[in-house]
């Protein structure tokens, strides 16, 4: 229980500094961007926007910092996370609304699904050191190194435009369908999420299988698997008390790599325009629009903190040695 | 040390690094063209590879190959400095942090892990995008705030090597000499935290690959800056991928570049792997010999594998 | 503790009366690690015998290739360990050394048992206490009932010593001694007729070392079970061993009955390595080590591999082969040219009539 609170504190104090940087980054970073915005937004933008960044952003306002800073957090903790420039008047909250359960469900199910391939694979590569497995290996550190977003290009290039098996792009087919709940809208988005999420499989699978792979045969060494061995118990059993115990890293790596796999997911969207944070991501970036900007950022390390506790609590359930007392 | 370079994963490793290292030396100096400069004005498709385009050109008709060399420079550049910084950076606090210990040990510990959980990517794209496109940082500095978010990984694990080594005697012995802190920590310590800086370095490099191509596709980062992750960017802004005449020419060399290039840094850091844990190589009972003499290639665990012949092998320093 | 067991102790395993059936006969056994040039000769053409409800104690140095030894008995050994030559038979029946996996597998536990050396390390921290039995139970048994497994388990552990609501705990719940405790009760679940047991006391301290000890002598009593017991501490052995073997630089040098080998050793590096530390009760004595170290194995000496060392030592020891086993009174054995029958034996290796202590 000690484990698991040291680790909320540190997803707390994380959560804090986060939000203090997202405050202090437009006001200290060279070319003072707040005045860049505003000097765009006020040709562009109808009064009213102006004068809300201004107060975002701390121009032209009577408060001092420290009452701005406090005037960001009671936005914040009432879930104002500011309006956006290019989509005004929609508020950066209403869109990453939008956006949010189309990027949660593809990296969600992505991201099990490579976890569990990933760990069997690896289990398999171990235990059968010296077979054919053992060749894969140079392959994959060649897709793990290759960026998210090339896998991306890759399988639209082949799936999508040469075979034609899946759409090359966006979340459902929007001339035609409407959201809903019915089986057509269903199957549609799943065959649109089918080469997004293979994307995101084929980039992070690799690290799961050799991490797996190099702590399996380490526990296999164990006195433990030895003695499981002794006691003639049948093959099945005895990679099961290796795997147990080779799992423990590779859950506690879990939290450092939902960080990379939620940002590799982001680039993935990209490339097939799929509606989720992402996409709103890179156009943010065209159109400069800052408040969605740090509006993301904020969401996606929240997203991030929230996954990492998971992992926390999964580990301490697995490993009975955690939840001794102090 | 010989063992070393007898391992086929660390040559390929090196074989992979040495070509983009000289890539990124003379890339610019041998590209053939200017990546600016269109080849034409009139055409307005991505002309597949000729004999004056060796890769192929872009939309707007600029040489691919010229591209990938001077990119090659920016995206090597910046990765080097990535790891490089980090790995200061990550040597300096982890080995601080494991050797001061108490409230030292604390902070920085606390401050790692802040790094280690907050994503690093987002919080690139605020910094970045915040700086403006009309700032334009240089490959420096790029590299330095890349590194920012990139030590923390190292520093830990230098740090829980330094809090072992820090009970070993050598170190006690030197604190008895009267040896100052920062010497033993740089005279006795650092030495034998060499393998594991040079893991961590290597893997920060890709870290810094990645993470700048992702930029630089991103179009955080200046587009006319040329960078392989920048090729990318136009390539998928023209949807190369999604043309029915797939453009292969224009994204796969920089993609490919990426990918082999971390290959290459992966396989080298593999390879020291296996040095520094002799568990991962393979089990002494390889080559032919042992197979014509009937032994299993792999033993299956828990079954000794037994000669077929039974003769003893006696004297082995005298066997033919 | 309950007097009924669920299953009658005659209907387990192949334990049996204690007698002079021989239940593991080792012969020419060779073990290498490695093949080919640089393979380490770890254990070389070695015999031994064990009989039915025997404690026989395998005595040597680290390096002697005793654990090689007993787990190259079982095919336990990892790689890469390789069984060059010999034969294991065990009850006269079965050469383990060509037995196919499932065959071994269904002797395993069922006839032969193992108490490894580190305890920590040999259960499994994330499994509880009670998996141990359970697993080991199934797998022989299939027929058991969760029931049956549950009381089996819980009389297994009280055997030893142990409450049987303890299994429910975790390895890192547990002292050392009980840890180690439990391992001794696992390998008895089914009733095996061989216990080996690699210095199942080594990481103890003195105290719980005696206590674990006589429990496996009463345990041995009730269940006549046989029992290999490797250790490096030769007092040890006088106590609780029937026979005793010696091992050195992976070749058997000495064996025969533990009292006679204590008080009268006859092969020169027993000799050394009993005077080798001071008796708690007796006269006082002038120490003498065993000048040099055990040999490389990649590089053994030519001739007998103790001979470098061996104050004895003359030109015959120096030269190839090495002495065989010499059989001698009282059903003892040395690998020593000096007991081959035609040299003069210095007094302290003259075969004498047994000296009680």
């Amino acid at each position: 229980m000690r484990l698991i609170l040291r680790r909320v504190a540190l997803y707390a104090v994380t959560a804090i500094v986060a939000i203090t940087i997202n405050f202090f980054l437009p006001r200290l970073l060279p070319g003072n961007p707040a005045l860049a915005v505003l000097g765009k937004a006020q040709s562009a933008e109808s009064p009213q926007a102006v004068a809300a960044l201004e107060v975002q952003y701390g121009v032209q306002t009577r408060t001092g910092e420290w009452g701005q800073y406090v005037q960001y957090w009671d936005h914040l903790l009432h879930g104002n996370l500011g309006t956006s420039l290019n989509a005004y008047p929609a508020s950066v909250g209403s869109l990453i609304r939008a956006a949010l359960p189309w990027t949660l469900g593809l990296v969600g199910t992505a991201t099990v699904i490579s976890f569990v391939l990933g760990t069997l694979i690896g289990v398999a590569a171990a235990w059968r050191r010296g077979s054919w497995l053992d060749n894969l290996l140079p392959a994959m550190t060649f897709f793990q190194a290759a960026p998210y977003f090339f896998v991306a290009i890759l399988s639209v290039a082949v799936f999508a435009t040469k075979l034609g098996w899946f759409p090359a792009s966006q979340g459902y087919d929007t001339a035609t369908l409407n959201p809903g709940f019915s089986w057509a809208f269903i199957a549609n988005v799943l065959d649109h999420a089918v080469l997004p999420a293979l994307t995101i499989v084929l980039a992070s699978v690799a690290g799961w299988i050799l991490g797996m792979r190099n702590m399996m045969i380490t526990t296999m060494d164990e006195d433990y698997v030895l003695l499981a061995q002794a006691e003639g118990l049948p093959r099945r059993k005895v990679i099961a008390y290796a795997a147990r115990n080779a799992l423990l890293p590779n859950v506690s790596g879990f939290s450092l790599a939902i960080g990379f796999i939620v940002s590799g997911a982001l680039l993935t969207e990209i490339v097939f325009s799929y509606p989720g944070v992402g996409y709103l991501l890179f156009n943010a970036i065209g159109s400069d629009d800052y408040p969605v900007l740090q509006g993301i950022f904020l969401i996606i390390t929240i997203a991030v903190l929230l996954a990492n506790l998971l992992a926390d609590f999964t580990y301490a359930f697995l490993d009975p040695r955690t939840r001794q007392e102090a | 040390m010989r063992r070393v370079l007898r391992s086929p994963k660390m040559l390929a490793g090196l074989c992979l690094c040495a070509v983009f290292v000289i890539i990124a030396a003379i890339g610019p100096l041998v590209a053939p063209y200017s990546p600016n400069v269109s080849a034409s004005t009139t055409l307005g498709i991505a002309q597949p590879p000729s004999a004056a385009h060796l890769l192929g050109t872009t939309q707007t008709q600029q040489d691919v190959l010229s591209q990938l060399l001077v990119g090659g420079r920016s995206t090597i550049l910046v990765s080097l400095v990535a790891g490089v910084a980090a790995t200061a950076l990550a040597v300096g606090f982890g080995v601080a942090a494991g050797y001061l210990g108490g409230w030292a040990d604390d902070l920085l510990s606390m401050l790692a892990n802040i790094f280690l959980v907050l994503p690093a990517l987002p919080l690139l794209i605020v910094i970045f995008g915040l700086l403006g496109r009309s700032n334009n940082p240089n490959d420096l500095l790029i590299g330095v705030i890349i590194a920012v978010t990139g030590w923390a990984f190292g520093a830990r694990q230098l740090r829980a090597q330094t809090l072992s080594m820090r009970a070993r005697d050598f170190v006690d012995s030197a604190k008895i000499i009267g040896e100052r802190s920062w010497r033993i920590m740089a005279f006795e310590i650092l030495p034998n935290l060499v393998p594991i800086v040079a893991t961590s370095f290597l893997f920060t490099v890709i870290y810094g690959v990645g993470t700048f191509t992702a930029l630089s596709f991103l179009g955080v980062i200046n587009t006319s800056q040329w960078s392989w992750g920048t090729m990318l960017y136009w390539a998928q802004n023209a949807q190369a991928a999604q043309d029915v005449h797939v453009q292969w020419w224009w994204f796969l060399p920089p993609g490919l570049a990426v990918g082999l290039f971390g290959a290459g840094l992966a396989l080298l850091n593999f390879g020291i792997d296996e040095y520094v844990n002799p568990r991962l190589r393979a089990a002494g009972i390889t080559g032919r010999r042992a197979r014509k003499a009937g032994l299993p290639r792999r033993p299956k665990p828990g079954l000794t594998p037994v000669l077929p012949s039974r003769e003893p092998v006696l004297r082995s320093r005298e066997a033919a | 503790m309950s007097t009924e067991r669920t299953i009658p102790p005659a209907e387990l395993g192949t334990a049996g009366k204690r007698g002079s059936d021989t239940l593991i006969e080792v012969a020419g056994l060779h073990v290498d690690y490695g093949f080919g040039e640089g393979a380490v000769h770890a254990v070389v053409d070695a015999d031994l015998t064990l009989h039915r409800g025997e404690i026989l104690g395998l005595a040597g140095e680290s390096g002697s290739g005793k654990s090689t030894f007993a787990y190259a008995i079982t095919r336990l050994l990892r790689p890469p360990g390789i069984i060059t030559a010999g034969q294991v038979k065990f009850d006269g029946t079965v050469d383990l050394l060509s037995a196919a996996g499932h065959e071994l597998r269904g002797m395993r536990w069922n006839d032969i048992a193992v108490v490894l050396q580190s305890s920590m390390n040999a259960l499994n921290p994330v499994l509880r206490i009670g998996t141990l039995f359970a697993d080991a139970l199934r797998a022989h048994r299939p027929g058991m009932s969760r029931a049956a497994i549950r009381q089996r388990s819980g009389e297994l552990l009280e055997m030893v010593g142990i409450p049987a609501d303890r299994l429910g705990s975790y390895p890192h719940e547990l002292s050392g001694g009980m840890r180690q405790r439990v391992l001794i009760a696992a390998a008895l679940a089914l009733n095996p007729s061989v216990v080996i047991m690699d210095e199942p006391t080594t990481a103890l301290d003195v105290v719980t070392q005696r206590q674990i000890l006589e429990e496996l002598m009463r345990l041995r009593d009730e269940l006549n079970f046989a029992v290999l017991f490797i250790t490096h501490d030769l007092s040890l052995l006088v106590e609780i061993a029937d026979s005793v073997a010696v091992m050195y630089a992976g070749r058997l040098i000495e064996n025969g009955p533990a009292n006679a080998i204590y008080h009268a050793p006859r092969h020169p590096y027993s000799h050394g390595l009993l005077n080798s530390f001071p008796r708690l009760h007796g006269p006082r004595q002038v120490m003498e080590g065993i000048p040099g170290s055990p040999p490389d194995l990649r590089t053994p000496p030519p001739g007998c591999s103790f001979s470098p060392r061996c104050r004895y030592a003359f030109d015959k020891c120096r030269a190839d082969p090495h002495p065989p086993l010499f059989t001698l009174d009282g059903g003892r054995a040395a690998a020593c040219w000096l007991q081959d029958g035609t040299e003069t034996v210095p007094d302290e290796l003259a075969v004498r009539p047994e000296e009680e202590p």
